[in-house]
């Protein structure tokens, strides 16, 4: 358990969440709170089950054993609106995602436009801001295949911004990118941090992870084996398979 | 490269050996003479009679005379009931019943045949009227005389008078119509590639386009659906149609010869050694008054229509 | 001198002159050419059919402009309904699937000649009869049956990852197929309707089956009248003139599409 004393209720609470593929069990029990304002980088090898569990909290995958309460409301019961809840949660993807056939501008009001209701006037001039507010102002009217892979993603995190959620999820976002392009995605999420942005990031980057997190969870075989601040887990961790971890990391010159 | 020149070198061969293959296998059609008889030959204007007799005739199948005509065979052209397997669809030109049907066998025996002797083939009236050889010797069929058919095909002296005429339902507008004029103002349709079509066009010129169907029957549907007033049809189709196909048709009336007066003709392949022989087979049955006998039998009995004035 | 490639073209050349030379040659002496001549290429019926066709024409391009037109949200329609998840929309699945198995079964001429000559037949008051009518509405059928699967295909081929972000931006399921998935799909789609157009712009021809005087059925009219098949020279050299430029505009148009699509192409 890594609940936090001082603050009774998390924006996030994922009590012994289960799920499987077919006869898989990728997620064998996770227990994590996630207060508000706070950043929390799950790390871990590819399979253990990282994006698999951001894609449980916003309802892409359906789970087979727990709960997840989002600010006291389960949103794992039965009856509740599954579009109400995606409002709330915005989702960043590895492959951004955006939506081929439609502006930069286009991409980021829709979900403003069509869900929220806002007119296209109001949307737009939200949109212009968060953009500018990114450095890509002078992109609104291109097209994504005009864009550099860290433009898009880039965007891809304005578009989820851009419906005001509670709770970001980020799910690998610079695995996908060059190297070149990486910083400037990550000092997007940086900013957010500063500005007291919920986050759950599942990330590669071991320098990102320690400069930017609260805590760290390090996740293997569909559990969070270990998980605490960032000097801590990187500093001296405890359990054998986080050293193992992150000495490949080291390795593959990625701490 | 040196695939590039041997690819080019077979290639030539094939396309060479091809052209030598084809010069040599293209058939060419048996040019019609005149048959070799013991007497000698003279430069006659007409055949004389020993070269119509039948062992003289060039014929599809030796001491038989082929006829073709469109299947089905419809009245009042031929009647009688065809046997339940067969070829022959609503009437059996065995029969040698209706006026074509018994047209042929009288034509037959001026030539010589015997009714045993005679072989009908069931042959598409398209087919008759476009060049290229033929499956007949002789085809009737209701074919219209003109004067690009005949460049063809051989086509006989008349056999028939025919006229154009107009079906439509009794009570409605178009059959009060007592001229060509009056019918200017109505939809009319007819079957593609028919002298009914070229006159619709050529005389009546009506104000709305005509609606031309692939065949008879289905410008009868199409007067069922009401998407036409009237049909333009030859004048003894018109008595089947209002007889057999439509419930509560009415022949409006016969329409005047748009310029030389139509008639039948019999059919024959191009240049056939025949044709001489069957024109003067007609001009006889004329003569005799058979054809007159075989009209009144057949088409006038069934009723006269109004003739329409111009 | 020349290199590899030079030669290569060279090659090609000398290869094509034998070749297209020869067959030439074979078939302008032929024993049947003159009258293939005669009878395809006469300059005379050309000039005289031409205007006559030219005129029908019309026609069948009103056919197929007011079919398409139908036919292409009436085919969406159908498509739509085949993809609609869960067991409620069960009947609309199989409706939509009775739909295009039926339409696309049946030949196009004889729901021409059901509808064109069946309907009116009946005489029930208010239903139209006039041929050219339901000569579009038979066409419409038949054509949305296959333009359905054409756009099922499409949208079943969008990436599932797309509708993904959509939803999780909180759209529904219709809104994500309606801003994201339908308009990716029609795009992809472009080539295949197409051709489903210009086989539908061919298939007007089949209207004359119920009186309709179109250009093939005045090419009929032509050829009968003199014998000549030049008539259905006219009509194809009218057909080719209309059908080129639509397909190299469908080009330009695939491909500044598979250049969007490609790029935000997803990495893992």
């Amino acid at each position: 358990m890594t609940r936090d004393a001082a603050l009774p209720q998390p924006m996030l609470r994922l009590e012994a969440i289960h799920k499987s593929f077919g006869a898989t069990e990728v997620l064998r029990g996770i227990d994590l709170d996630v207060a508000e304002h706070e950043v929390v980088c799950l790390i871990g090898a590819s399979g253990s089950g990282k994006s698999t569990l951001l894609r449980c909290v916003n309802r892409l995958e359906a789970i087979e054993g727990g709960r997840i309460v989002l600010h006291g409301t389960d949103i794992t019961a039965p009856d509740v609106g599954v579009d109400a809840i995606r409002r709330r949660i915005g989702i960043v993807f590895q492959a951004f995602n955006l939506f081929p056939h439609m502006t930069v501008l286009d991409n980021v009001t829709l979900g403003p436009r069509k869900v929220l209701r806002r007119s296209r006037l109001d949307a737009e001039r939200a949109a212009l801001d968060l953009l500018a507010r990114f450095g890509l102002a002078d992109r609104a009217r291109e097209y994504p295949d005009r864009l550099s892979g860290g433009q898009q993603q880039r965007v891809a995190i304005v578009r989820a911004l851009a419906m005001q959620p509670e709770l970001l999820l980020l799910d690998e976002i610079t695995s996908a990118l060059d190297p070149e392009l990486v910083a400037e995605v990550l000092n997007v999420i940086r900013e957010l941090a500063k500005a007291g942005m919920t986050m759950v990031i599942a990330t590669h980057e071991m320098g990102f992870a320690r400069d930017v997190a609260n805590r760290v969870c390090f996740l293997d075989a569909g559990r969070i084996l270990e998980s605490g601040p960032p000097a801590e887990i990187f500093g001296a961790p405890r359990e054998a398979r986080t050293r193992q971890f992150l000495q490949r990391v080291v390795e593959a010159g990625r701490l | 490269m040196r695939r590039g020149l041997r690819l080019t070198t077979f290639l030539t061969a094939v396309v060479f050996v091809a052209a030598a293959c084809s010069a040599t296998a293209s058939p060419t059609p048996a040019p019609t003479t005149a048959p070799a008889t013991a007497a000698p030959v003279t430069a006659a204007p007409t055949a004389t009679p020993d070269a119509c007799a039948p062992a003289n005739l060039a014929l599809k199948a030796a001491g038989k005379l082929t006829i073709g005509t469109d299947n089905p065979a419809f009245p009042p052209w031929f009647g009688g009931e065809p046997p339940a397997n067969g070829v022959w669809q609503v009437s059996d030109p065995l029969s040698g019943l209706g006026y074509e049907g018994a047209f042929a066998y009288a034509l037959a025996a001026k030539l010589g045949f015997t009714k045993e002797n005679v072989v009908w083939v069931a042959v598409p009236f398209n087919n008759v009227i476009q060049p290229g050889p033929k499956d007949f010797d002789i085809d009737i069929n209701q074919v219209s005389y003109s004067a690009e058919r005949a460049a063809n095909v051989d086509l006989s002296e008349g056999y028939f008078d025919n006229s154009q005429a107009v079906v439509a339902f009794a009570g409605s507008p178009i059959a009060g119509a007592k001229s060509v004029e009056d019918l200017k103002g109505y939809k009319l349709g007819a079957a593609v590639g028919t002298t009914s079509l070229a006159y619709i066009q050529n005389a009546i010129k009506p104000t709305a386009e005509a609606s031309v169907y692939n065949t008879n029957d289905l410008a009868v549907a199409g007067l069922q659906a009401r998407q036409i007033d009237g049909i333009v049809v030859d004048l003894s189709t018109a008595f089947y149609m209002v007889g057999a196909q439509l419930d509560n048709g009415a022949i409006v009336g016969s329409l005047p010869a748009a310029g030389t007066p139509e008639y039948f003709s019999v059919a024959l392949n191009k240049g056939s050694t025949l044709t001489a022989c069957v024109n003067r087979a007609i001009a006889a049955l004329k003569t005799d008054g058979t054809l007159e006998k075989l009209r009144v039998e057949w088409i006038a009995s069934q009723g006269n229509a109004p003739a329409l004035a111009p | 001198m020349l290199g590899a490639g030079g030669r290569s073209v060279l090659i090609a050349l000398a290869s094509s002159a034998v070749v297209f030379g020869s067959l030439g040659w074979l078939v302008v002496n032929s024993p049947g050419w003159p009258l293939l001549e005669r009878s395809f290429l006469d300059a005379q019926v050309f000039r005289e059919s031409w205007p006559r066709q030219f005129a029908a024409i019309w026609r069948n391009i009103q056919l197929f402009l007011i079919a398409e037109l139908l036919i292409l949200p009436f085919g969406l329609v159908i498509a739509i309904l085949r993809s609609l998840p869960g067991p409620v929309a069960f009947p609309l699945r199989l409706l939509a699937t009775i739909y295009t198995d039926l339409f696309r079964a049946i030949p196009g001429v004889l729901v021409i000649g059901l509808l064109g000559f069946g309907i009116p037949a009946l005489g029930l008051p208010g239903v139209p009869r006039e041929a050219f009518f339901w000569g579009v509405v038979a066409l419409t059928l038949v054509y949305s049956a296959y333009v359905a699967e054409v756009y099922r295909a499409g949208i079943q081929s969008v990436h599932p990852s797309q509708v993904a972000a959509a939803r999780s931006l909180g759209l529904t399921q219709f809104q994500a197929l309606r801003y994201v998935v339908v308009p990716q799909a029609v795009r992809r789609v472009i080539p295949p309707l197409l051709n489903d157009f210009i086989g539908l712009q061919k298939d007007t021809a089949l209207v004359s089956f119920i009186g309709v005087v179109e250009v093939f059925r005045q090419a009929q009219i032509d050829q009968s009248a003199n014998f000549n098949f030049t008539p259905y020279l006219v009509t194809a050299l009218l057909f080719v003139l209309m059908t080129i430029p639509l397909a190299r505009l469908t080009d330009w148009l695939v491909e500044r599409d598979r250049r969007r699509q490609l790029a935000t192409r997803a990495f893992g």
